[in-house]
Protein backbone atom coordinates (compact mmCIF):
# COMPACT_ATOMS: atom_id res chain seq x y z
CA UNK A 1 0.00 0.00 0.00
CA UNK A 2 2.87 2.06 -0.45
CA UNK A 3 1.80 3.54 -3.99
CA UNK A 4 0.64 7.08 -3.37
CA UNK A 5 -1.72 6.53 -6.79
CA UNK A 6 -3.91 3.69 -5.30
CA UNK A 7 -4.07 5.18 -2.03
CA UNK A 8 -5.48 8.24 -3.54
CA UNK A 9 -7.91 5.93 -5.40
CA UNK A 10 -9.01 3.98 -2.57
CA UNK A 11 -9.48 7.25 -0.28
CA UNK A 12 -7.51 7.28 2.57
CA UNK A 13 -7.97 9.34 6.18
CA UNK A 14 -5.92 11.56 9.15
CA UNK A 15 -7.67 10.46 12.05
CA UNK A 16 -6.11 11.47 15.76
CA UNK A 17 -5.98 9.31 18.21
CA UNK A 18 -6.81 10.04 22.34
CA UNK A 19 -6.81 7.78 25.39
CA UNK A 20 -5.15 5.75 27.88
CA UNK A 21 -2.57 3.84 25.69
CA UNK A 22 -2.05 4.80 22.19
CA UNK A 23 0.84 2.36 21.92
CA UNK A 24 -0.68 -0.53 22.75
CA UNK A 25 -3.23 0.41 19.79
CA UNK A 26 -0.05 1.10 17.53
CA UNK A 27 1.23 -2.38 18.17
CA UNK A 28 -2.35 -4.39 18.02
CA UNK A 29 -2.90 -2.47 14.10
CA UNK A 30 0.76 -3.76 13.12
CA UNK A 31 -0.53 -6.61 14.78
CA UNK A 32 -3.82 -6.68 12.44
CA UNK A 33 -1.51 -5.90 9.39
CA UNK A 34 -3.47 -2.57 9.59
CA UNK A 35 -1.21 0.18 7.75
CA UNK A 36 -0.58 3.20 9.22
CA UNK A 37 1.81 6.25 8.09
CA UNK A 38 2.70 9.69 8.86
CA UNK A 39 2.59 9.46 12.73
CA UNK A 40 2.46 12.40 14.29
CA UNK A 41 2.22 13.75 18.06
CA UNK A 42 1.61 16.56 19.74
CA UNK A 43 0.83 17.38 23.55
CA UNK A 44 -0.28 13.30 23.39
CA UNK A 45 -2.35 13.75 20.61
CA UNK A 46 -1.24 11.26 18.12
CA UNK A 47 -1.86 12.14 14.56
CA UNK A 48 -1.69 9.26 11.76
CA UNK A 49 -3.20 8.24 8.11
CA UNK A 50 -5.09 5.39 7.46
CA UNK A 51 -6.88 4.17 4.87
CA UNK A 52 -10.43 3.60 4.43
CA UNK A 53 -10.43 -0.42 4.67
CA UNK A 54 -8.07 -0.64 7.41
CA UNK A 55 -10.04 2.40 9.38
CA UNK A 56 -13.34 0.02 8.92
CA UNK A 57 -11.22 -2.58 10.91
CA UNK A 58 -10.74 -0.71 14.00
CA UNK A 59 -13.58 -0.91 15.99
CA UNK A 60 -12.36 -4.21 17.80
CA UNK A 61 -9.25 -2.35 18.69
CA UNK A 62 -10.90 0.77 20.11
CA UNK A 63 -12.93 -1.21 22.16
CA UNK A 64 -9.84 -2.84 23.56
CA UNK A 65 -7.35 -0.32 24.10
CA UNK A 66 -10.71 2.40 25.19
CA UNK A 67 -8.67 5.16 22.97
CA UNK A 68 -11.14 7.88 21.09
CA UNK A 69 -10.71 7.97 17.57
CA UNK A 70 -12.05 11.38 15.67
CA UNK A 71 -11.61 11.90 11.89
CA UNK A 72 -9.84 14.95 10.63
CA UNK A 73 -9.35 15.00 7.08
CA UNK A 74 -10.58 12.80 4.23
CA UNK A 75 -8.26 12.62 0.85
CA UNK A 76 -8.51 10.61 -2.54
CA UNK A 77 -10.84 10.10 -5.23
CA UNK A 78 -14.24 9.33 -3.48
CA UNK A 79 -13.83 12.13 -1.46
CA UNK A 80 -13.15 14.44 -4.65
CA UNK A 81 -16.27 12.69 -6.20
CA UNK A 82 -18.35 13.28 -2.94
CA UNK A 83 -17.42 16.47 -2.73
CA UNK A 84 -18.47 17.61 -6.28
CA UNK A 85 -21.78 15.51 -6.34
CA UNK A 86 -23.66 18.26 -6.97
CA UNK A 87 -22.27 19.62 -9.65
CA UNK A 88 -24.09 18.22 -12.49
CA UNK A 89 -23.14 20.34 -15.23
CA UNK A 90 -19.25 19.09 -14.26
CA UNK A 91 -19.73 16.00 -14.68
CA UNK A 92 -22.29 16.00 -17.71
CA UNK A 93 -19.87 18.29 -19.56
CA UNK A 94 -17.32 15.75 -19.35
CA UNK A 95 -19.32 12.97 -20.49
CA UNK A 96 -20.49 15.20 -23.17
CA UNK A 97 -17.10 15.91 -23.84
CA UNK A 98 -15.80 12.47 -24.18
CA UNK A 99 -18.82 11.30 -25.94
CA UNK A 100 -18.43 14.07 -28.24
CA UNK A 101 -14.42 12.82 -29.11
CA UNK A 102 -15.99 8.97 -29.57
CA UNK A 103 -18.38 10.35 -31.77
CA UNK A 104 -15.61 12.43 -34.00
CA UNK A 105 -13.53 9.66 -33.79
CA UNK A 106 -16.13 7.64 -36.68
CA UNK A 107 -14.98 10.39 -39.04
CA UNK A 108 -12.21 10.30 -41.21
CA UNK A 109 -10.14 13.91 -40.98
CA UNK A 110 -7.15 13.94 -42.70
CA UNK A 111 -5.89 12.11 -45.93
CA UNK A 112 -2.10 11.20 -46.54
CA UNK A 113 -0.63 10.11 -49.70
CA UNK A 114 3.00 8.70 -49.17
CA UNK A 115 4.84 7.20 -52.31
CA UNK A 116 3.73 8.65 -55.17
CA UNK A 117 5.62 10.43 -57.46
CA UNK A 118 4.09 11.14 -60.81
CA UNK A 119 0.76 11.35 -59.90
CA UNK A 120 0.25 14.30 -57.77
CA UNK A 121 -1.20 14.47 -54.12
CA UNK A 122 -3.98 16.57 -55.61
CA UNK A 123 -4.86 13.93 -58.72
CA UNK A 124 -5.00 11.11 -55.96
CA UNK A 125 -7.29 13.38 -53.96
CA UNK A 126 -9.40 14.35 -56.51
CA UNK A 127 -10.08 10.84 -58.01
CA UNK A 128 -10.97 9.88 -53.78
CA UNK A 129 -13.47 12.64 -53.96
CA UNK A 130 -15.06 11.19 -57.36
CA UNK A 131 -15.32 8.17 -55.65
CA UNK A 132 -16.95 10.13 -52.58
CA UNK A 133 -14.11 9.47 -50.12
CA UNK A 134 -13.06 12.98 -48.34
CA UNK A 135 -12.39 14.53 -45.53
CA UNK A 136 -15.58 13.97 -42.98
CA UNK A 137 -16.78 10.80 -44.70
CA UNK A 138 -17.94 7.91 -41.95
CA UNK A 139 -15.34 5.38 -41.41
CA UNK A 140 -17.49 2.47 -41.63
CA UNK A 141 -18.79 3.70 -44.96
CA UNK A 142 -15.30 3.16 -46.46
CA UNK A 143 -13.67 0.10 -47.82
CA UNK A 144 -10.18 0.13 -47.91
CA UNK A 145 -9.99 -2.46 -50.51
CA UNK A 146 -12.61 -0.93 -52.59
CA UNK A 147 -10.52 2.07 -52.52
CA UNK A 148 -6.96 -0.07 -53.30
CA UNK A 149 -8.73 -1.79 -55.92
CA UNK A 150 -10.19 1.27 -57.85
CA UNK A 151 -6.74 3.26 -57.93
CA UNK A 152 -5.12 0.13 -59.56
CA UNK A 153 -7.91 0.26 -61.95
CA UNK A 154 -7.53 3.92 -62.62
CA UNK A 155 -4.22 4.77 -62.49
CA UNK A 156 -1.83 2.66 -64.92
CA UNK A 157 1.37 4.02 -63.79
CA UNK A 158 0.69 2.24 -59.50
CA UNK A 159 1.43 -1.05 -59.59
CA UNK A 160 0.85 -1.07 -55.69
CA UNK A 161 -1.75 -0.10 -53.39
CA UNK A 162 -2.29 0.08 -49.93
CA UNK A 163 -5.10 1.90 -48.11
CA UNK A 164 -5.35 1.65 -44.05
CA UNK A 165 -7.11 3.47 -41.64
CA UNK A 166 -4.76 4.83 -38.64
CA UNK A 167 -7.40 6.66 -36.27
CA UNK A 168 -8.67 9.33 -38.35
CA UNK A 169 -6.27 8.86 -40.81
CA UNK A 170 -6.77 7.32 -44.40
CA UNK A 171 -3.72 6.54 -45.18
CA UNK A 172 -2.83 5.68 -49.03
CA UNK A 173 0.42 4.07 -50.06
CA UNK A 174 1.22 3.96 -53.59
CA UNK A 175 4.18 2.67 -55.82
CA UNK A 176 4.35 3.28 -58.94
CA UNK A 177 5.84 1.64 -62.30
CA UNK A 178 8.90 3.97 -62.79
CA UNK A 179 10.24 2.01 -65.87
CA UNK A 180 7.02 1.88 -68.13
CA UNK A 181 6.67 4.98 -69.66
CA UNK A 182 10.55 4.98 -70.30
CA UNK A 183 10.40 1.92 -72.83
CA UNK A 184 7.40 3.13 -74.66
CA UNK A 185 9.49 6.46 -75.00
CA UNK A 186 12.26 4.43 -76.60
CA UNK A 187 10.77 2.39 -79.43
CA UNK A 188 9.21 6.63 -81.03
CA UNK A 189 12.60 8.74 -80.69
CA UNK A 190 12.98 11.39 -82.50
CA UNK A 191 16.30 12.94 -83.25
CA UNK A 192 17.36 15.93 -81.16
CA UNK A 193 19.74 18.03 -82.70
CA UNK A 194 20.93 20.89 -80.55
CA UNK A 195 21.60 24.33 -82.57
CA UNK A 196 22.91 27.76 -81.38
CA UNK A 197 21.06 30.02 -79.38
CA UNK A 198 23.26 33.34 -80.22
CA UNK A 199 25.55 34.49 -82.89
CA UNK A 200 29.69 34.07 -82.26
CA UNK A 201 32.78 31.99 -82.54
CA UNK A 202 33.14 28.48 -81.40
CA UNK A 203 35.91 28.51 -78.68
CA UNK A 204 35.62 24.23 -77.74
CA UNK A 205 33.09 21.61 -78.62
CA UNK A 206 33.22 18.31 -76.58
CA UNK A 207 30.69 15.79 -78.04
CA UNK A 208 29.53 13.13 -76.09
CA UNK A 209 26.74 12.06 -78.21
CA UNK A 210 25.35 12.54 -81.47
CA UNK A 211 27.42 13.69 -84.89
CA UNK A 212 29.26 17.40 -84.59
CA UNK A 213 28.52 19.73 -87.48
CA UNK A 214 31.09 22.61 -86.62
CA UNK A 215 34.56 22.69 -85.23
CA UNK A 216 36.75 25.01 -83.21
CA UNK A 217 36.75 28.47 -84.94
CA UNK A 218 33.75 28.57 -86.60
CA UNK A 219 31.82 31.22 -86.89
CA UNK A 220 27.47 30.38 -85.90
CA UNK A 221 24.79 32.05 -86.27
CA UNK A 222 21.63 31.85 -83.85
CA UNK A 223 19.54 28.88 -84.81
CA UNK A 224 22.58 26.77 -87.32
CA UNK A 225 22.62 23.24 -86.43
CA UNK A 226 26.13 22.56 -83.87
CA UNK A 227 25.48 19.04 -83.08
CA UNK A 228 23.05 16.44 -84.70
CA UNK A 229 20.97 13.68 -83.84
CA UNK A 230 20.68 12.07 -86.67
CA UNK A 231 23.53 9.18 -87.55
CA UNK A 232 23.93 8.28 -90.85
CA UNK A 233 24.48 4.27 -91.37
CA UNK A 234 26.89 3.79 -94.72
CA UNK A 235 27.70 0.55 -96.03
CA UNK A 236 30.96 -0.61 -97.52
CA UNK A 237 30.65 1.52 -101.11
CA UNK A 238 29.87 4.73 -98.07
CA UNK A 239 26.73 4.99 -99.15
CA UNK A 240 23.78 5.76 -96.79
CA UNK A 241 21.57 2.78 -96.32
CA UNK A 242 19.41 4.01 -93.30
CA UNK A 243 19.27 6.59 -90.68
CA UNK A 244 20.18 6.15 -86.42
CA UNK A 245 18.14 8.65 -84.13
CA UNK A 246 19.77 9.99 -80.65
CA UNK A 247 19.31 12.98 -78.57
CA UNK A 248 22.87 14.99 -78.77
CA UNK A 249 24.44 15.79 -76.04
CA UNK A 250 27.53 18.01 -76.06
CA UNK A 251 29.37 20.71 -74.25
CA UNK A 252 29.77 23.61 -76.64
CA UNK A 253 31.87 27.19 -75.41
CA UNK A 254 31.35 30.03 -77.63
CA UNK A 255 32.85 33.08 -77.49
CA UNK A 256 29.89 36.82 -77.85
CA UNK A 257 30.01 39.89 -78.33
CA UNK A 258 27.16 41.94 -75.89
CA UNK A 259 27.00 45.49 -76.12
CA UNK A 260 26.20 47.31 -72.59
CA UNK A 261 24.19 50.24 -71.96
CA UNK A 262 22.83 51.41 -68.63
CA UNK A 263 21.55 54.98 -67.72
CA UNK A 264 20.33 56.94 -64.98
CA UNK A 265 18.35 59.99 -64.35
CA UNK A 266 19.92 62.94 -62.14
CA UNK A 267 16.22 63.09 -61.16
CA UNK A 268 13.88 60.63 -59.92
CA UNK A 269 11.13 59.79 -58.15
CA UNK A 270 10.56 57.78 -54.66
CA UNK A 271 7.87 56.24 -52.86
CA UNK A 272 7.70 57.33 -49.20
CA UNK A 273 5.76 56.51 -46.39
CA UNK A 274 3.59 59.07 -44.73
CA UNK A 275 2.99 56.75 -41.62
CA UNK A 276 -0.66 56.64 -42.01
CA UNK A 277 -2.40 53.10 -42.51
CA UNK A 278 -5.42 51.08 -42.40
CA UNK A 279 -6.21 47.52 -41.63
CA UNK A 280 -8.45 45.02 -42.74
CA UNK A 281 -9.46 41.32 -41.56
CA UNK A 282 -10.44 38.77 -43.63
CA UNK A 283 -11.74 35.64 -42.59
CA UNK A 284 -12.46 32.81 -45.50
CA UNK A 285 -14.94 29.98 -45.46
CA UNK A 286 -14.78 27.78 -48.63
CA UNK A 287 -15.75 30.85 -51.36
CA UNK A 288 -17.17 33.15 -48.54
CA UNK A 289 -15.34 35.63 -47.88
CA UNK A 290 -15.91 37.63 -44.86
CA UNK A 291 -14.44 41.15 -44.26
CA UNK A 292 -13.79 43.46 -41.03
CA UNK A 293 -12.62 46.83 -41.17
CA UNK A 294 -11.94 49.79 -44.11
CA UNK A 295 -12.99 48.06 -47.58
CA UNK A 296 -12.12 51.45 -49.30
CA UNK A 297 -8.77 52.09 -50.34
CA UNK A 298 -8.54 55.86 -50.94
CA UNK A 299 -4.74 56.46 -50.62
CA UNK A 300 -2.99 57.38 -54.86
CA UNK A 301 0.10 55.59 -53.57
CA UNK A 302 0.03 52.47 -51.14
CA UNK A 303 1.92 49.49 -50.07
CA UNK A 304 -0.24 46.62 -49.52
CA UNK A 305 0.97 43.39 -46.62
CA UNK A 306 -1.21 40.27 -46.00
CA UNK A 307 -1.03 37.72 -43.53
CA UNK A 308 -2.81 34.55 -44.09
CA UNK A 309 -3.14 31.38 -42.00
CA UNK A 310 -5.22 28.17 -42.41
CA UNK A 311 -6.91 27.28 -39.07
CA UNK A 312 -6.44 23.78 -38.24
CA UNK A 313 -7.37 21.56 -34.74
CA UNK A 314 -3.84 20.69 -32.95
CA UNK A 315 -1.77 20.50 -36.76
CA UNK A 316 -4.10 16.99 -37.47
CA UNK A 317 -7.65 18.21 -38.75
CA UNK A 318 -7.62 21.19 -40.89
CA UNK A 319 -10.62 23.39 -40.65
CA UNK A 320 -12.03 25.01 -43.72
CA UNK A 321 -11.37 28.18 -42.21
CA UNK A 322 -8.26 31.04 -43.07
CA UNK A 323 -7.66 33.97 -41.61
CA UNK A 324 -5.96 37.18 -43.04
CA UNK A 325 -4.76 40.57 -41.98
CA UNK A 326 -4.12 43.07 -44.99
CA UNK A 327 -2.39 46.32 -44.16
CA UNK A 328 -2.11 49.24 -46.42
CA UNK A 329 0.25 52.05 -45.79
CA UNK A 330 -0.06 55.60 -47.69
CA UNK A 331 2.64 56.57 -49.69
CA UNK A 332 3.60 59.86 -51.31
CA UNK A 333 5.61 60.51 -54.49
CA UNK A 334 9.07 62.80 -54.02
CA UNK A 335 11.31 63.66 -56.36
CA UNK A 336 15.09 63.52 -55.55
CA UNK A 337 18.44 64.01 -57.40
CA UNK A 338 21.17 62.29 -57.79
CA UNK A 339 25.21 63.83 -57.16
CA UNK A 340 27.30 63.12 -59.80
CA UNK A 341 29.37 61.11 -57.95
CA UNK A 342 26.18 59.16 -56.54
CA UNK A 343 25.25 58.39 -59.89
CA UNK A 344 28.49 57.13 -60.67
CA UNK A 345 28.77 54.76 -58.02
CA UNK A 346 25.14 53.72 -58.48
CA UNK A 347 26.39 52.63 -62.34
CA UNK A 348 28.82 50.92 -61.00
CA UNK A 349 27.22 48.98 -58.51
CA UNK A 350 24.42 48.20 -61.22
CA UNK A 351 27.21 46.92 -63.73
CA UNK A 352 29.28 44.84 -61.11
CA UNK A 353 26.11 42.71 -60.16
CA UNK A 354 25.46 42.26 -63.52
CA UNK A 355 28.51 41.11 -63.79
CA UNK A 356 28.46 38.61 -60.98
CA UNK A 357 25.25 37.56 -62.39
CA UNK A 358 27.01 36.36 -65.43
CA UNK A 359 29.56 34.78 -63.49
CA UNK A 360 27.07 32.76 -61.47
CA UNK A 361 25.78 31.50 -65.01
CA UNK A 362 29.10 30.47 -65.75
CA UNK A 363 29.50 32.85 -68.29
CA UNK A 364 33.33 33.89 -68.47
CA UNK A 365 34.54 37.45 -69.44
CA UNK A 366 37.10 37.57 -71.76
CA UNK A 367 37.15 41.70 -72.63
CA UNK A 368 35.41 44.49 -71.14
CA UNK A 369 35.26 48.16 -72.24
CA UNK A 370 32.50 49.49 -70.64
CA UNK A 371 33.17 53.56 -69.81
CA UNK A 372 31.22 55.86 -67.88
CA UNK A 373 29.80 59.35 -69.66
CA UNK A 374 28.61 62.16 -67.84
CA UNK A 375 25.62 64.43 -69.78
CA UNK A 376 23.68 67.02 -68.84
CA UNK A 377 20.34 64.83 -67.36
CA UNK A 378 21.92 61.80 -67.22
CA UNK A 379 24.72 59.61 -66.79
CA UNK A 380 25.51 56.70 -68.68
CA UNK A 381 27.42 53.73 -68.40
CA UNK A 382 28.34 51.97 -72.45
CA UNK A 383 30.47 49.22 -73.69
CA UNK A 384 31.36 46.24 -75.58
CA UNK A 385 32.08 42.98 -73.35
CA UNK A 386 33.25 40.53 -74.77
CA UNK A 387 32.10 36.70 -73.45
CA UNK A 388 32.81 33.18 -73.46
CA UNK A 389 29.37 30.86 -72.29
CA UNK A 390 27.98 27.77 -72.90
CA UNK A 391 25.51 27.41 -75.93
CA UNK A 392 23.15 25.09 -77.38
CA UNK A 393 19.69 24.48 -77.34
CA UNK A 394 18.07 20.94 -77.23
CA UNK A 395 15.46 20.76 -80.29
CA UNK A 396 13.55 18.06 -82.20
CA UNK A 397 15.39 17.50 -85.08
CA UNK A 398 14.19 16.01 -89.31
CA UNK A 399 13.64 12.93 -90.02
CA UNK A 400 15.06 11.64 -93.33
CA UNK A 401 13.70 9.13 -95.44
CA UNK A 402 15.39 6.69 -97.59
CA UNK A 403 14.51 7.14 -101.61
CA UNK A 404 14.30 3.45 -102.36
CA UNK A 405 16.92 4.32 -105.62
CA UNK A 406 19.57 4.38 -102.61
CA UNK A 407 18.52 0.78 -101.23
CA UNK A 408 18.51 -1.02 -105.17
CA UNK A 409 21.99 0.16 -105.34
CA UNK A 410 23.07 -1.68 -101.84
CA UNK B 1 22.62 -18.13 7.77
CA UNK B 2 21.82 -14.44 8.36
CA UNK B 3 22.20 -13.39 12.02
CA UNK B 4 18.69 -11.44 12.32
CA UNK B 5 16.82 -14.56 10.92
CA UNK B 6 18.67 -16.94 13.43
CA UNK B 7 18.78 -14.60 16.42
CA UNK B 8 16.04 -12.54 16.08
CA UNK B 9 17.67 -9.52 16.72
CA UNK B 10 16.61 -5.91 15.48
CA UNK B 11 18.89 -4.39 12.79
CA UNK B 12 18.85 -0.72 13.09
CA UNK B 13 20.25 1.54 9.99
CA UNK B 14 21.16 5.09 10.98
CA UNK B 15 21.03 7.41 8.50
CA UNK B 16 22.85 11.08 9.38
CA UNK B 17 20.82 12.25 12.39
CA UNK B 18 17.52 12.58 11.14
CA UNK B 19 16.26 9.20 9.68
CA UNK B 20 16.08 5.87 12.37
CA UNK B 21 14.82 2.35 10.12
CA UNK B 22 14.50 -0.79 12.45
CA UNK B 23 13.63 -4.14 11.30
CA UNK B 24 12.76 -7.05 13.46
CA UNK B 25 10.59 -5.07 16.29
CA UNK B 26 8.12 -6.53 18.47
CA UNK B 27 5.98 -3.29 19.29
CA UNK B 28 6.28 0.10 20.38
CA UNK B 29 6.10 0.76 24.34
CA UNK B 30 6.33 4.59 24.58
CA UNK B 31 5.75 7.25 21.85
CA UNK B 32 5.89 10.95 22.37
CA UNK B 33 7.50 13.23 19.82
CA UNK B 34 11.05 13.44 22.02
CA UNK B 35 11.04 10.13 22.91
CA UNK B 36 10.01 6.56 21.47
CA UNK B 37 10.54 3.06 23.32
CA UNK B 38 10.50 0.26 21.19
CA UNK B 39 10.66 -3.07 22.39
CA UNK B 40 12.96 -5.63 20.53
CA UNK B 41 13.78 -9.36 21.19
CA UNK B 42 16.36 -8.80 24.63
CA UNK B 43 14.81 -5.77 25.83
CA UNK B 44 13.95 -2.57 24.28
CA UNK B 45 15.83 0.56 22.57
CA UNK B 46 15.07 4.24 23.66
CA UNK B 47 15.62 6.93 20.89
CA UNK B 48 15.71 10.43 22.52
CA UNK B 49 15.31 13.35 20.29
CA UNK B 50 13.47 16.42 19.03
CA UNK B 51 10.23 16.35 16.40
CA UNK B 52 10.12 12.56 16.11
CA UNK B 53 7.76 11.14 14.11
CA UNK B 54 6.90 7.61 12.88
CA UNK B 55 6.98 7.89 9.30
CA UNK B 56 5.64 4.75 8.71
CA UNK B 57 5.37 1.36 10.46
CA UNK B 58 4.54 -2.61 8.94
CA UNK B 59 5.18 -5.08 10.64
CA UNK B 60 8.69 -6.01 10.00
CA UNK B 61 10.04 -2.07 9.61
CA UNK B 62 9.60 0.97 11.11
CA UNK B 63 10.96 4.07 10.04
CA UNK B 64 11.42 7.41 12.60
CA UNK B 65 12.27 10.68 11.55
CA UNK B 66 13.31 13.97 13.32
CA UNK B 67 16.09 15.68 15.20
CA UNK B 68 17.85 11.81 16.75
CA UNK B 69 19.87 12.85 19.84
CA UNK B 70 20.45 9.61 21.66
CA UNK B 71 19.83 5.66 21.01
CA UNK B 72 19.85 3.42 23.79
CA UNK B 73 19.36 -0.50 24.05
CA UNK B 74 18.06 -1.17 27.79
Amino acid sequence: MRSSVRKYLTGYLKIQIFGYSPERFFNLCSHQKIDLWDLNVKLRTYEMKITVKDFLKLKPIIRKTKTKVKVVERYGFPFFLQKYKTRHFLFSGLLAGILFLLFMTNFVWKIEVDGNVRCSDEEIKMFLKSIDISEGKRKKEISCDEIAKLMRENFNDVIWVSASMDGVELKIEVKENMDRVYEEDAEEKPPMDIVADKDGIITSIITSRGRPLVKKGDAVKKGDILVSGTIEVFNDAMEVTGYQYQIAEAEIHIQTEYVYEEQIEYTYEVLEKTGKKKYQIRAENNDKIYLIGNRKNGYKYYNIYEYQKNVSLGKIIPLPWKFGIKTIEECEKKERTYMKEEARKKLSEKFHRFCQDLEKKGVQILKNDVKIYYGAEHTSAKGMLVLEENTGETVAGEKYELNNDGKETY
Amino acid sequence: MPKDVVLGVPIVTIVGEFEINIENYRGIIEYTDVLIRIKVKNGQIKITGKRLQIEYYTNDDMMITGRIEKIEYQ
